[in-house]
């Protein structure tokens, strides 16, 4: 260890205090406060001065080039991403989603992070603050450009999770019954949250601020993560190297207003306390160059048990998945050499209270999903190639999405792949054992076709980490590395808006339909039918208990969507009919991007279904604007029996 | 060296722990002002985000004491602290939410209960002498 030791215990600093007096340190390159890490230091950082050996007080430091020219890169882009968010035709989304409408001052933008991030790393010694606000900016072009061009809340499902704390507030409870939301209501943590915050604020609803959940969440992952990758190396160069790799391969969309959002964040949480405590431990174990300090007391352990024990059980009763990646994740690490204390009782903490949840409050979405889940079981190859498989009905422009993100995740798994092969040390490393944790869900479970993007979520830190090293780990000329890493860099962040960016016309929701929408909540009463031609509106759950909601194409079964092709307007009078009380539907200009881009039906049936609003005398129009319709079914085309109109709903959506 | 047990004492200064101890009942004040004010918004996301967990940690902190192996550093710290606010604040939301007895007031007073009993908690000072 070739970094300088404190000269006693009480010498030891705290990180954020360190941070901020990095600027008068000349080794801030090498300079930690820990004693033990996983990884050697940097080989090609300077030897730092023997312990004791008084400095000369440095008055006046030149700041080094590459700091100022990487400043002035940051600058530039923040005022180039700016300047893009100008007159964005969000109306002219075509199949690639925003991609096809951004400026090219949104790339030269994010080409301008990218390169000064580079300029960065290339730096013998990186201080905390420079990478954290170049972090931090990707962070905000990325996440926040969708937010600050929309102004709706983007994505039908986080819609579906303002509806569930709506109902909350409404009720005062959770919903008891085993509808299509349960599992929400059965998994309420990130929801009871969110309502206990708007009725402390005053407000009405969470699409006040749920907009900005993906920049605040993706924000809120730094620290856990620097307090993860701090604990696997002393290298600044390489913790702010993973992070940044993580942010450009974080394209799974997963952080949005949601509650696995949430819950990834106190779970990188736990994983980081654990891993810091396991390394104290670990620190204490092997004290040649320390006084003999006292073992690990039960006080200590029970203490920091105790401080996660509140984490684990938020974790658990806010998500299904989430609790089980933390036990494999905390089940790995525990067969690693370093265990400790802290981590072991946290394991048997997640266990204990995932099973105690799933046996209580979860246990009706258990059973009822009990043969779903029953089924997915070792269907390994089945659950890995779900979004391949189905790419195949999508339209051209999506499977060529579809392979992206799929070439951007294997990309990922490579370099990290090639980071154990390449460095032997890496093979005994925790973000190894992180990296291969989430990996047995591959065989157990399907969690509706998504189960890969899930696991790539999870193993993400661990392979981040790999990666950084592989590029930006010791032995290797720097000005090399930062070449890699820029280029690194570049394929994930075309990997990235790929995906993330490319779906965006089935995403967005223009305020057009969001107005038609919430006519439809207003006039239609309580107890009526209402069919979206699909689920992809905003606002599709709102007073979801008053209604039965039909989403008409997802799901179809051969029969059905033989039936649709051959006569969709009598498909849909026939399903609108079922319904023994008015029924309405509607159709937007998202759901028709979702039909074409997902491939629901062909193109022909699409056009004959966008006909029907006006030719079709079985539907009454009674709202429609640029980019939604609302119809309702005409009660002389009721097939079956006329039923009752209900009372009228008195409530504004 | 050991650590001796010894009375009880307050280890964090003061002023920060009577601060986390107002907070939760300033946001139950906070609610007699108009719904979504400025105030009242600034005062409940600052409080939601980091109070609960901020007066856990002092709690922590404290126990713990200084020791080179038990003291906890200042980005464990945060990252606990809103973590464990996060999570308390969901707890305690469930909690009420699931026994169908949700109001705005209990949850409220249950949040700013648990703030206070954090903040304010006594506990046994650890003396370090040389064995």
């Amino acid at each position: 260890m070739n970094n300088p030791q404190p000269t006693s215990v009480e010498d030891e600093p705290d990180l954020l205090l360190d941070l901020a007096a990095t600027s008068l340190r000349p080794d801030a390159a090498t300079y930690s406060p820990f004693e033990r890490l996983e990884m050697e230091p940097d080989a090609e950082a300077p030897a730092p001065a023997a312990v004791g050996t008084r400095r000369r007080p440095v008055l006046k430091t030149p700041v080094p080039w590459p700091r100022m020219i990487s400043a002035a890169l940051l600058l530039a882009a923040v005022i180039l991403w700016l300047l893009s968010l100008r007159h964005v035709r969000l109306d002219e989304m075509g199949d690639y989603g925003l991609i096809s409408v951004l400026p090219v001052t949104f790339w030269v933008s994010l080409g301008l992070l990218t390169l000064g991030f580079a300029v960065t790393v290339r730096q013998r010694s990186v201080r905390n603050g420079q990478p954290l606000l170049y972090v931090l900016a990707l962070i905000t072009v990325l996440h926040a450009t969708p937010t600050l061009l929309y102004g709706t809340l983007r994505y039908s499902w986080a819609w579906k999770h303002v509806a569930i704390i709506d109902y909350l507030l409404r009720h005062g409870g959770t919903d008891p019954s085993n509808g299509p939301l349960s599992a929400y209501n059965q998994w309420p943590g990130f929801f009871a949250y969110n309502a206990v915050l708007l009725r402390m604020a005053g407000l009405n609803s969470a699409l006040s601020y749920a907009a900005w959940a993906p920049p605040v969440f993706n924000a809120l992952m730094i620290a856990p993560l620097f307090l993860i990758f701090r604990t696997l190396t002393r290298d600044r160069r390489v913790v702010w190297g993973a992070i940044w790799l993580f942010s450009c391969c974080e394209w799974t969309g997963q952080d949005y207003f949601s509650p696995q959002a949430f819950a990834f964040i106190l779970f990188l949480a736990v994983l980081g306390i654990v891993l810091n405590r396991r390394n104290r431990a670990a620190a204490r174990t092997r004290p040649p160059t320390l006084p003999a300090p006292s073992g690990p007391s039960r006080t200590s352990v029970a203490v920091w048990v105790l401080l996660l024990v509140p984490v684990i059980a938020a974790i658990g009763s806010s998500h299904q998945l989430t609790p089980l990646m933390l036990v494999l994740a905390l089940a790995v690490l525990a067969f690693s050499r370093q265990r400790g204390p802290v981590l072991l009782w946290t394991l048997g903490a997640s266990v204990a209270f995932m099973l105690a949840w799933d046996g209580t409050v979860g246990l009706s979405f258990i059973r009822s999903n009990l043969a779903s889940i029953v089924d997915s079981f070792g269907s390994l190859d089945a659950n890995a190639t779900g979004p391949l498989a189905g790419a195949a009905t999508a339209s051209s422009q999506q499977q060529v999405i579809a392979y992206v993100d799929t070439g951007a995740a294997v990309f990922v798994a490579l370099l990290a792949l090639a980071a154990v092969l390449l460095r032997k040390e890496l093979r005994r490393s925790s973000a190894f054992l992180l990296a291969l944790a989430p990996l047995p869900l591959l065989a157990a479970n399907n969690y509706g076709g998504e189960i890969i993007f899930r696991v790539y979520l999870f193993a993400l830190p661990g392979a981040a980490f790999l990666a950084a090293m592989l590029i930006l780990g010791p032995r290797r000329a720097r000005r090399l590395q930062a070449i890699a890493f820029l280029l690194v860099s570049a394929l994930t962040l075309a990997g990235f808006v790929m995906p993330y960016y490319g779906k965006e016309a089935e995403n967005y929701f223009s305020p057009a339909e969001v107005a038609a929408t919430y006519f439809m909540y207003q006039t239609a009463p309580h107890g009526s039918m209402i069919v979206g031609a699909t689920g992809d509106y905003p606002g599709g759950s709102l007073d979801y208990e008053y209604y039965n909601q039909v989403s008409w194409l997802e799901g179809l079964t051969a029969q059905d969507r033989l039936a649709i092709e051959h006569d969709p307007v009598h498909a849909l009078q026939d399903l609108l009919s079922t319904s023994a009380t008015p029924a309405y539907f509607i159709l937007t200009k998202s759901q028709e991007a979702e039909i074409s881009i997902e491939g629901l039906v062909p193109p022909a049936t699409l056009k004959l279904i966008e006909q029907i609003p006006g030719t079709a005398p079985q539907f009454t129009v009674i709202y429609r604007n640029a980019d939604a319709v609302v119809l309702e079914l005409t009660p002389s085309s009721v097939t079956g029996p006329q039923p009752p109109l209900s009372v009228k709903k008195g409530v504004t959506p | 060296m050991t650590m001796t047990p010894t009375p009880y004492t307050l280890l964090t200064p003061l002023p920060p722990r009577l601060a986390l101890t107002a907070s939760g009942w300033l946001a139950l004040a906070a609610t007699a002002l108009p719904d979504g004010s400025p105030a009242r918004i600034a005062i409940a996301f600052a409080f939601m985000l980091l109070c609960p967990g901020a007066a856990a940690v002092r709690l922590g902190t404290a126990v713990l004491g200084r020791g080179r192996d038990r003291a906890m550093d200042l980005l464990e710290a945060g990252v606990l602290t809103v973590a464990v606010s996060l999570a308390i604040g969901a707890l305690v939301g469930e909690a009420f939410f699931v026994s169908h007895s949700f109001t705005t007031t209990r949850a409220i007073v249950a949040l700013a209960v648990i703030t206070t009993a954090a903040a304010l908690c006594p506990v046994p000072r650890r003396r370090t002498t040389q064995s």
